[in-house]
């Protein structure tokens, strides 16, 4: 099994230079960003990066003693791989430290033609498995593999026991209930794919109404994915945390609105062998970015320290203004009081779902829950 | 096309110079904007009698008393205070909108579209707006750039 000698990197995202800038002001070891265009699962409008500002981006990171990752993670389609292979060129010739690609062709082409370009291997590719990862690892060098948030950190420990690459796992942002890069939720509500737009509601089919009573209903395509009392706390119109109707009653079937916040967890995940924590919302702002960099710093900071780490900071920056996350000192799950508005969302299915998630530590009194 | 009531242009003129100050020192909100910058956007400042009406292509903003049915694209509704925060990047507008601070209604698309280019132009509208006065402007860019900096040590010193 690899040992961790030191703290694992810090994965930053950057939709912006602005915020590039501001991620590594704020500490992180990484910034992961992509171009403006079809090769980036986060191909919004009014983010990313032109080519002119990447390589600025790079330059500023690296002059302040920071790494950047480009994002080609998205399928180039039949016919047109040229923009995709473009990007890798693109990437290397401005010095990016690694690129982030899913698919299976185009780590081929990374591997035969930037032999010395840092290959990792992104959640959409969906390896999670070690024979997955291995061949990834034979096949095209790869060095890095991005795991999906439905592995257990005992899942995470034993794999990284077998696989000859590192591990990157998230630790803030989005908690996406499956195997990412498997999802058609959204294909199907709107034809946009999460795996070719990076996108779970996409906006161009969001619609938010605001009732009379001071209640919001959120649609995504033609569905109605919920509707939020007055002052109860909101979140994206995702499918799989939409509030339906089953058997008469509302509630959540899948999951609740609800953000992945690993804070708690991160002596845990530390012991796990991962090689680098990633922060999820290259579409956030900048000052998202701020606050969870530097809640993550302090927290490594603490951890190295022997320090309590501070695992309360993030609660307000949190979708439905819950998380994960577990009060200081508590092995188990969070605790009804520890979320802003709990009392307000029905709890239809969420247990089941989230138990699989590595939000819960195994062992100890998290294996309990997971069968209750 | 909606025209504002008489008394409220004064405050409009203000508002439209501002405007112009931003957009003029930063041009890159336009290239992030895209098809966007033609969008109308309404603004509807809730603790206030009024509403904006942004139409960055056109650089223009138009104030209405709220009881003015006024078409937009798109539409933000917040507190000043909020609204104020968020157009200079000092809070997260994901989280404003869980917290049900600030609500959206129309075109999804074209709200994230002028967030995302907002946010990363960096904007610091009252020192953008004392930077087009020129030279005028520099004994107000230099107090207000001294009051930023003591700012902290003022707090810091009546903190308990
Ligand atoms: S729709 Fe839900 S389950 Fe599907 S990829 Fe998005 S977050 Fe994951």
């Amino acid at each position: 099994m690899k040992q961790i000698k030191s703290l694992p990197e810090l994965v930053c995202p950057a939709g912006t230079p602005s915020a590039l800038r501001v991620a590594v002001d704020a500490g992180a070891d990484v910034v992961y960003c992509g171009f403006r265009d079809k090769t980036n699962a986060r191909n919004f409008p009014g983010l990313n990066f032109s080519r002119d500002e990447m390589a600025d981006g790079i330059r500023y990171a690296h002059t302040h003693g920071a790494k950047t990752y480009i994002a080609i993670n998205t399928f180039p389609q039949a016919g047109n791989v040229t923009l995709w292979k473009q990007a890798v060129d693109d990437a290397a010739s401005f010095g990016a430290d690694a690129v982030i690609v899913a698919d299976i062709g185009l780590a081929a082409y990374t591997a035969k033609n930037h032999p010395h370009l840092r290959l990792h291997l992104s959640v959409q590719a969906s390896a999670s498995n070690e024979d997955a990862i291995c061949y990834y690892c034979d096949a095209f060098n790869v060095k890095r593999v991005v795991l999906p948030r439905v592995l257990s950190i005992p899942e995470i420990t034993a794999l990284n026991s077998v696989i000859p690459c590192e591990t990157e796992v998230f630790a803030f942002g989005g908690l996406c209930v499956m195997a990412e890069g498997r999802c058609n939720l959204s294909s199907y509500a709107t034809g946009k794919s999460p795996n070719m737009n990076g996108v779970c509601s996409p906006a161009s089919h969001v619609r938010y109404r605001q009732d009379k009573d001071g209640a919001m209903t959120s649609k995504l395509g033609e569905f109605t994915i919920n509707r939020f009392a007055k002052e109860e706390a909101a979140g994206y119109p995702t499918l799989c945390k939409g509030r339906f109707r089953l058997n008469g009653e509302a509630g959540y079937i899948f999951e609740e609105p609800t953000s992945l916040d690993a804070l708690s967890l991160l002596p845990d995940l530390l012991k796990s062998g991962v090689a680098a924590l990633k922060i999820e919302g290259r579409q956030r702002g900048r000052a998202y970015i701020e606050a969870v960099v530097l809640a993550f710093r302090q927290a490594l900071d603490a951890y190295a320290k022997g320090r309590p780490i501070k695992t309360d900071a993030l609660i307000n920056l949190a979708e439905g203004g819950q998380s994960t996350r577990r009060p200081a000192g508590r092995a188990g799950p969070a605790a009804e009081g520890e979320k802003r508005n709990r009392h307000l969302l029905p709890r239809h299915g969420h247990e089941q779902a989230r138990g699989q998630c590595h939000a819960r530590a195994g062992g100890g009194p998290d294996a309990d829950d997971r069968g209750q | 096309m909606e025209k504002s009531l008489p008394r409220l242009r004064p405050l409009e003129h203000l508002a439209r110079w501002t405007l112009h100050a931003v957009l003029d020192r930063h041009p890159e909100i336009f290239d992030r904007l895209g098809d966007y910058a033609a969008c109308r956007y309404l603004i509807d400042v809730k603790d206030t009698p009024f509403v904006l009406l942004l139409i960055p292509g056109e650089r223009d903003i138009r104030i209405h008393l709220r009881s003015k049915e006024v078409r937009a694209d798109a539409a933000i509704r917040g507190s000043f205070m909020t609204l104020a925060q968020l157009a200079q990047g000092g809070g997260d507008g994901d989280a404003l909108f869980f917290s049900r601070d600030i609500t959206i209604e129309g075109d999804t698309e074209a709200v994230l579209a002028l967030r995302n280019a907002l946010d990363d132009a960096d904007l610091d509208i009252i020192h953008d707006s004392f930077d087009a006065l020129g030279f005028w402007g520099s004994p107000l860019r230099f107090g207000y750039r001294a009051f930023k900096e003591m700012k902290p040590l003022i707090s810091g010193m009546f903190a308990p």
